[in-house]
């Protein structure tokens, strides 16, 4: 038989119109008249039709999992089990929320020949992606939740109702509307759920990244995109010892998936923050920058000049006589070069001022506590005019150790390289010395620019879409696993001969059932698909009828009877399709 | 979807399929970068940060199936929890954790808000 044949049982259960997307659906977790049920009256908001805050906070979890069911194809539901509750908080920090995926599986096969399984062996996947690539619910395996307990679902999602209330974040309310136009102040929940679900899809790794040890020894299928390039390796190739080390190795760690990789150029901008060292040779290379929050930003051509150590009086302002906390001492030899400063005690406004008055042309910070890569520097000051930015200690002790041969540096935007990602155009993942245990790792560098969705923090100017050109969550996702398949057949739109496929359990002509069972071939086409190819090419009614008669005859023996033949031609001619 | 009958049925189908498949001017302002404030500034240079919820991956419940699947399930420690902190100036930092209770920790561990003076160092 010259083609591989789907069972039609398999068919049969596919049995829906082609469909580009999914459906994700909430397993509403509170008890009645709290958290999603809260009967509270509220007013309609930002699109939110809601009239109680229930129905409001529902109305925003169904959005966020709408938002992403619309760009993830997979003829699996996916369900979260969703709730609002008190969690912990006080009047100026809070929980807003958390989510992740509940059950993980490896070594998984595949309903059919269509649907790819698990890609490697030994290798860790969130339950929804399991489900999509295994053309089944993987939760089938589990055994159901004992009675009383919350149903097995694939990603848990758990906010915090109490945020704006007295003592917890006290008057900065969630934003229940369904766009980005939350009031300064609030807390737009619908972009926090986006951000937490992606997790719960795949954006996340499983090992400890303290220790570098894995779930039962394997590697995850986030993780097997983690290449560290000092080593090049990927997490699921080192030891836990390469995978702790590498989890604080700062910005050598890239995502290496190639839809990444294709898509980057499209969402990120280039000019990465650096300070370049010039002379002396000994120490001449580009070094990481943290950009400032004030003052003017760094450009592609930068602010060149030799370096000074900024020097003032060490007192009650600041205790160190190179913490620029109160006016510069040696103005003299400031004037027209570049500050250098440490930090400490002050404010970065105060520090940059102090050089600004004594003549300088920019500062640098250098921290004063191991870590990597450098912060940025916050504070606004209007009537600050000069370039400032941040280094880390080791830079900066290395830059003090050579001031006395004298250091030439240009602080610049290198517009040659992506805002967060390496010479190859691979992002880099955040993964900050020391380490931050949760943000680590599952997101992406916060130096990114534009910001992205799945940087550690919530920014304002976040949008709801999530893929090129804005966002690159979907590509990452793509890379897990989650590949595209407009007609929800299993086989992948790029392997796919017919990508809007005709699914229907028994084939259709011009909209008669001929109960005939429509079986897909292993390009990817189904009888009814080819049918439908044969109408569209036919110049006339005959041409149609006897191309429906040459397709049935290439079936008959080992798809379809004679009696069955007959019954498609039939159809055929008395159809309207070619007329 | 999911009854007994089934899971029965997708057990066998998956054995049957084998045990997978083999497949082939625009710099960043730090309002986007975590800065813990001035404490940070105050620790011992080179102190390990103590980071709560780290993950016990040694206890996670694990199993393998007849037909060679691996499954496992996450407690809320592998959760991805988010804690947002409001500075003194109105703007916000963002700190994710390994679950709820490690977002607790860090809520109570926070400091509380501070005066208008002295000036912290990052905002």
């Amino acid at each position: 038989m010259r083609r591989h044949l789907l069972l039609a049982a398999v068919v049969l259960a596919l049995a829906s119109p082609a469909l580009a997307s999914s459906t994700i659906v909430l397993v509403n977790n509170n008890a009645p008249g709290v958290g999603l049920n809260d009967p509270t009256p509220v007013a309609p908001v930002g699109g939110n039709p809601g009239t109680t805050l229930g129905q409001q906070r529902l109305n925003v979890f169904q959005r966020a999992a709408d938002l992403w069911a619309a760009e993830l194809d997979s003829p699996i539901t996916i369900t979260v089990l969703a709730s609002m509750e008190p969690l912990a908080c006080t009047a100026t920090t809070a929980t807003l929320g958390s989510a992740g995926a509940r059950f993980i599986f490896s070594d998984f096969g595949s309903v059919s020949s269509f649907y790819p399984g698990a890609e490697f062996p030994n290798v860790w996947y969130g339950s929804a992606l399991a489900s999509r690539r295994a053309g089944v619910d993987i939760l089938s395996l589990i055994p159901a939740a004992p009675a009383g307990t919350p149903p097995n679902t694939d990603i848990r999602a758990r906010f915090n109702s109490e945020i704006g209330k007295p003592g917890c974040l006290t008057g900065s309310f969630w934003y229940y509307g369904l766009d980005t136009n939350a009031p300064a102040g609030q807390n737009n929940l619908l972009v926090v759920l986006l951000h937490e679900i992606a997790h719960g899809l795949g954006f996340q790794q499983f090992s400890n990244i303290s220790s570098g040890a894995q779930i039962a020894g394997l590697g995850d299928i986030y993780a097997q995109h983690l290449l560290d390039t000092s080593i090049g390796r990927t997490w699921n190739q080192m030891t836990d010892a390469q995978r702790a080390a590498s989890a604080i190795n700062s910005r050598n760690l890239v995502w290496d998936g190639i839809t990444v990789g294709s898509d980057l150029p499209s969402v990120m901008t280039r000019g990465r923050p650096l300070m370049r060292v010039n002379p002396p040779a000994g120490i001449a290379g580009n070094y990481d920058l943290g950009t400032a929050s004030f003052g003017p930003a760094l450009n592609g051509s930068g602010v060149s000049g030799g370096v000074v150590l900024g020097l003032d009086a060490a007192n009650a302002a600041g205790p160190s006589t190179t913490d620029g906390c109160t006016a510069l001492t040696n103005a003299a030899a400031v004037i027209g070069k570049i500050a250098l400063l440490d930090r400490g005690t002050c404010g970065f406004i105060v520090k940059v001022k102090n050089a600004q008055d004594a003549g300088a042309i920019a500062v640098l910070i250098a921290d004063n506590v191991a870590g990597s890569p450098p912060a940025g520097l916050g504070g606004a000051d209007p009537t600050i005019v000069i370039p400032s930015g941040r280094i880390t200690q080791p830079v900066g002790n290395l830059v003090k150790a050579n001031l006395a041969g004298g250091v030439n540096v240009t602080m610049l935007l290198d517009l040659a390289k992506y805002s967060a990602a390496d010479d190859a155009g691979r992002p880099f993942v955040y993964n900050p010395n020391p380490t931050i245990a949760g943000s680590s790792i599952s997101h992406w560098d916060t130096a990114a620019t534009p910001n992205l969705l799945m940087e550690p923090n919530i920014n304002t100017d976040l949008t709801l879409k999530v893929k090129p050109p804005d966002d690159l969550t979907l590509s990452l996702l793509r890379d897990i696993g989650w590949y595209a398949d407009a007609d929800d057949d299993g086989l992948a739109d790029n392997l796919d001969a017919c990508d809007a496929s005709d699914l229907r359990g028994t084939i259709y002509i011009d909209g008669v059932n001929t109960a005939i069972a429509n079986l897909m071939f292993s390009n990817g086409c189904t009888m009814a698909d080819e049918i439908a190819n044969a109408g569209a090419a036919a110049g006339n009614h005959g041409q149609f009828v006897s191309a429906v008669s040459a397709l049935g005859n290439s079936w008959k023996g080992d798809i379809i009877t004679n009696q069955e033949h007959a019954v498609l031609v039939k159809t055929a001619a008395h159809s309207s399709i070619g007329h | 979807m999911r009854t007994t009958g089934i899971v029965a049925a997708v057990a066998l189908t998956l054995m049957a399929a084998g045990a997978y498949a083999q497949q082939g001017g625009n710099s960043k302002r730090p309002n986007q970068v975590p800065d813990k404030g001035i404490d940070d500034a105050q620790a011992a240079p080179g102190q390990a940060r103590k980071e709560p919820g780290d993950r016990v991956v040694t206890q996670v419940p694990s199993a393998v199936t007849a037909n060679g699947v691996n499954l496992a399930e996450l407690d809320e420690t592998f959760d991805e929890a988010i804690v947002v902190t409001i500075n003194p100036d109105g703007t916000r930092t963002y700190t994710e954790v390994k679950g709820l209770e490690a977002g607790e920790s860090v809520v109570k561990a926070a400091t509380p808000p501070a005066p208008a003076a002295p000036v912290l160092e990052e905002k």
